[in-house]
């Protein structure tokens, strides 16, 4: 009872709301086809993470992949989960344990839109038909609740699913001679070896919702905590940027006439044209920090790094291609300075875990990396992991050869990453195609190009 | 695996005895009374605080006491190692155990009969040293709730490897399996509130362990009690109370 | 400046910052201290029980300038309420805090048994809290002392913002603070504040409610000098 008291609202506001409304008026100063501010996070060490936030509502969702085998009557195809918690903290009428309606509908709204309009791409999920392919889970967490879960919702899930990348695997040829029986081995590569790859979709379908008051005629868009409490119903579009439809979502509440339906479905056609732009633009900024970070993982060998990093500012940011040892090393120590990397963005001032259970938490492939990564530590004086890891003005250069121009300060990333695919064309292996795959792949016996620019996080 | 190199440096390039970098953010979600986010190297966790309010089931409330209601959230990802929790796990039960005892230490639930006061936490990332980073959290959403308390509770985690008491361990060697002791301190009564230590070890290395755990209770307390300090201040200066 | 954790100090230090469990004062071992909210006395120390700032009143009394949101009745405080249930003598009415507050149904006005007000379960009324103890659910009463009505009573159209006991008390300092100054200067409504950390802005056509209630909701966190830049925008924005 308690519960609900928290979220009552008084009969004068409810009135208020109302009247309000007639005259085009929300309480939250808004006009009534006007979402709240849209915010996205990308966290960033971690691929397929989102958090966005729309108004005051916080929803969080996580990406994960596991190569398995396939349901038995769809041996060709992938799979695709959804989870959605809703957590007590997030709102006082939450329950901790059961689902509950709420996160039920909130379910199966996201289940509608990404997986039953086939907006990710199944069968592209396949590695191994009949043996191993990718099931997908997503799992959205609910971290506060002002209002409009379901539009949150959709937007966390689908800015996670556009920014996560799933390991490529590839698979080996099942050995010689005859017929069935041998399988091909599937080997998973790590993501420093061969870039990780995005899933295909097809569409962006994003869910818009409506609150209907008395008579059907008075309509807001994206109901606030209060509106939605004095609100007689609710109608959720789930629509793609073309045009299309992708499902309906009215369960009760009052009614509307069917003029009134197909303008609200018009209407949220378009806004789902301009929430995609935004998502678009905010998944674009995080590619090229991400794309950035990845060259910083290439990194050099003991001294080299030693000496790029005594100075006690600065950046290292070092393009692929290392000194000797052989490729484990060389991915111990690519790990390590993203681990840096990484952490300095997560502010570590004295000392940064370097990357917890995540990349190398079962995997047996991987043991040869975390055996070498600890070698890592003894060969870079405590110093230089500190200026590493606290990333302060400045940058430090080392003018090996290069066959590039200097980087003026106060670029981007933009220009980073072109500059990377840029990079390839100085290559030996000129013969591989220009892409930025080439470009982050090690090589051995290059000489590390360094190059100056600006601080990451600037 | 080496745990310390020879120079005396960790995994993660700490020293042996150093805690890892804190850091608190105060009134992060809007719904409740008070909410914090801790942060302890990598681990996140957000805590929220419901009450002092009407107990939810009317028979559970103590006539001369509040009660403390505890739950805990593990987000599935957060180990980063995709394993699937099926919703409450045993662990989780333990865990919100431990911080509702922590917290009904520290609470004046005489003050605040037949009420509840209740904590919602929940990880967001796990590298080791949740149980010190969940009761560190929801210490400070209570405060941000303003909730009267005895005083602060501060918690941290210490271990022994490779024959050397480790401060704050991180989960790659907290899963070693070797001694790990976790603590919760009331700073300036100074009296142990939670003690829980696992693994076989001699008398001596549990004390040493111990030891230098509350010293790293002691430590989280301080830079707690900054922030939550700075936090009063700026809001007060932007009011022009001070 | 404040105080270190373990300092325990002769006189206390006021207008300082404290934090939850700091030593204010050493009790001394006869006479008396006069302590108000959020001080505690444990073992021979007076400890503060949350963060905020340590104030005197001019009456000699120490206490611990907070911020929360949950409402702990305190008799004597005007606080706007929802009525939750309607008995046959009374109204249950939420206040936020921890427990309903029950309201006589002839608490009111010129009540009698034939001619009360008839109030339904969700509507708001302003009243004042006749007795609040730790054991029992707290009384309230839409009258002031001598039985007249005051201001008391149902509240009609308007919106409800739930805000911190900080930004209460901003609200009922007198001069009133410069965004409620600077919104009365030009705009007419009319606010109903209630300690328990609700206020009611209403009497206004929708406009002038919603820009009210934003302005103030937003004002918490700005300093005096942005407030009225803010109020200024906003007044320019609806004139225009």
């Amino acid at each position: 009872m308690q519960r609900d008291l928290d979220t009552l609202l008084s009969n004068s506001e409810r009135n208020f709301i109302l009247k309000a409304l007639k005259e085009e008026q929300r309480i939250d100063g808004r006009r009534p086809f006007d979402y709240r501010k849209i915010q996205y996070q990308f966290p960033a060490d971690e691929d397929g993470s989102a958090t966005v936030q729309l108004g005051a509502t916080r929803v969080m969702a996580v990406v994960t992949a596991a190569l398995e085998a396939p349901f038995p009557d769809r041996p060709n195809e992938g799979s695709l989960r959804f989870n959605v918690e809703l957590s007590p903290m997030a709102s006082p009428a939450f329950e901790v344990g059961r689902p509950g309606e709420a996160a039920l509908e909130a379910m199966r709204l996201l289940e509608r839109a990404l997986r039953d309009s086939r907006a990710v791409d199944l069968e592209a999920l396949c590695v191994l038909v009949g043996q191993k392919v990718w099931h997908v889970r997503v799992d959205v967490h609910v971290l506060d609740h002002a209002g409009n879960l379901a539009d949150a919702a959709g937007l966390a899930a689908l800015a996670a699913l556009m920014a996560f990348r799933r390991p490529e695997a590839s698979v080996a040829p099942g050995g010689g001679g005859g017929g069935g029986g041998e399988r091909g081995a599937v080997t998973l590569h790590a993501p420093d070896v061969r870039e990780p790859l995005p899933l295909s979709l097809h569409h962006l379908p994003l869910a818009v919702t409506f609150g209907l008051f008395e008579g059907g005629e008075a309509v807001v868009l994206d109901p606030s905590l209060k509106e939605a409490a004095a609100a007689a119903g609710m109608l959720t579009v789930i629509a793609t940027t073309h045009g299309e439809v992708c499902a309906l979502h009215k369960p009760g509440g009052i009614g509307i006439s069917l003029s009134q339906t197909m303008r609200l479905v018009r209407v949220a056609c378009a806004k789902a044209a301009e929430v995609a732009e935004g998502l678009r633009a905010a998944l674009r900024g995080h590619e090229t920090a991400r794309v950035a970070r990845r060259v910083c993982r290439r990194g050099a060998q003991g001294a080299d790094a030693g000496a790029l990093l005594d100075d006690a500012a600065g950046a290292v940011a070092v393009v692929p291609g290392l000194g000797d040892p052989g490729r484990a090393a060389a991915a111990a120590g690519g790990a390590h300075l993203d681990a840096l990397a990484g952490s300095s963005g997560a502010r570590n001032g004295s000392g940064g875990a370097l990357e917890p259970g995540g990349m190398d938490s079962s995997d047996a492939e991987e043991g040869s990396r975390t055996s070498a990564r600890p070698g890592e530590p003894r060969k870079l004086p405590r110093a230089g992991l500190v200026a590493a890891a606290a990333v302060v003005g400045g940058a430090r250069a080392r003018q090996g050869p290069s066959s590039l121009p200097e980087q003026a300060p106060g670029d981007n990333f933009e220009a980073i990453a072109a500059m990377i695919a840029g990079a390839a064309q100085g290559r030996p292996h000129s013969g591989d195609a220009l892409d930025l795959q080439a470009a982050v792949k090690p090589k051995s016996g290059k000489r590390a190009k360094v190059r100056k620019w600006q601080p990451l996080g600037t | 695996m080496e745990f310390v190199s020879p120079e005396g440096l960790r995994i993660d390039g700490r020293r042996p005895q150093e805690l890892r970098a804190l850091q608190c953010k105060f009134g992060v979600l809007s719904c409740c009374d008070g909410s914090a986010l801790f942060q302890a190297g990598n681990t996140k966790v957000f805590a929220a605080v419901y009450g002092p309010r009407v107990a939810d089931i009317r028979g559970q409330a103590l006539h001369d006491r509040a009660l403390i209601k505890c739950e805990y959230a593990h987000a599935a990802f957060s180990t980063g190692a995709a394993r699937r929790r099926r919703g409450r796990s045993r662990k989780s039960t333990e865990l919100a155990a431990l911080v509702r005892g922590a917290l009904e230490q520290t609470i004046l639930v005489e003050l605040l009969p037949r009420a509840q006061v209740e904590v919602c936490i929940q990880v967001l990332f796990a590298d080791g040293g949740v149980t010190a980073a969940c009761i560190n959290a929801a210490m400070l959403a209570v405060a941000d709730a303003g909730i009267p308390v005895r005083d602060m509770v501060a918690a941290c985690g210490a271990g022994h490897l490779e024959a050397m008491p480790l401060l704050d361990l991180n989960h790659t060697e907290a899963a070693t399996g070797g001694l790990e002791v976790c603590v919760a301190l009331h700073p300036a009564l100074d009296r142990v509130v939670l003690l829980q230590a696992d693994a076989k070890a001699s008398v001596d290395t549990l004390e040493a362990v111990t030891t230098l755990a509350l010293q790293g209770c002691k430590a989280a307390a301080g830079a707690m009690r900054e922030a939550l300090l700075q936090h009063v201040r700026s809001l007060a200066a932007r009011r022009g109370a001070i | 400046m404040s105080l270190a954790p373990q300092q325990a100090l002769a006189s206390p230090v006021e207008n300082t910052v404290v934090g939850p469990g700091d030593s204010v004062l050493v009790l001394p071992e006869a006479g008396q201290v006069r302590v108000g909210a959020g001080l505690h006395a444990d073992g021979g120390h007076l400890r503060t029980t949350r963060p905020g700032i340590l104030r005197r009143t001019k009456a000699g009394k120490l206490w611990v300038q907070g911020r929360q949101i949950r409402y702990i009745p305190a008799a004597g405080d005007a606080v706007v309420g929802t009525v939750v249930e309607r008995h046959s003598d009374a109204y249950n009415v939420d206040l936020g805090g921890p427990f309903a507050a029950v309201l006589p149904a002839l608490a009111f006005e010129g009540a009698t048994r034939r001619n009360r007000p008839n109030l339904t379960p969700g509507d708001l009324v302003y009243a004042r809290v006749t007795a609040a103890s730790r054991d029992a659910d707290p009384e309230i009463t839409c009258t002031d002392a001598s039985g007249k009505g005051a201001g008391f009573g149902p509240l009609q159209e308007g919106l409800v913002l739930t805000c911190s006991s900080a930004l209460v008390r901003q609200l009922l300092a007198s001069p009133p603070p410069p965004v409620v100054a600077a919104l009365g200067a030009a705009l007419a409504f009319e606010l109903a504040v209630g300690q328990n950390g609700r206020v009611w802005v209403g009497n206004a056509d929708s406009s002038t409610v919603v820009l009210v209630a934003n302005a103030l909701a937003n004002s918490e966190r700005l300093s005096p000098g942005q407030a009225h830049l803010m109020v200024k925008k906003l007044l320019a924005s609806v004139q225009a």
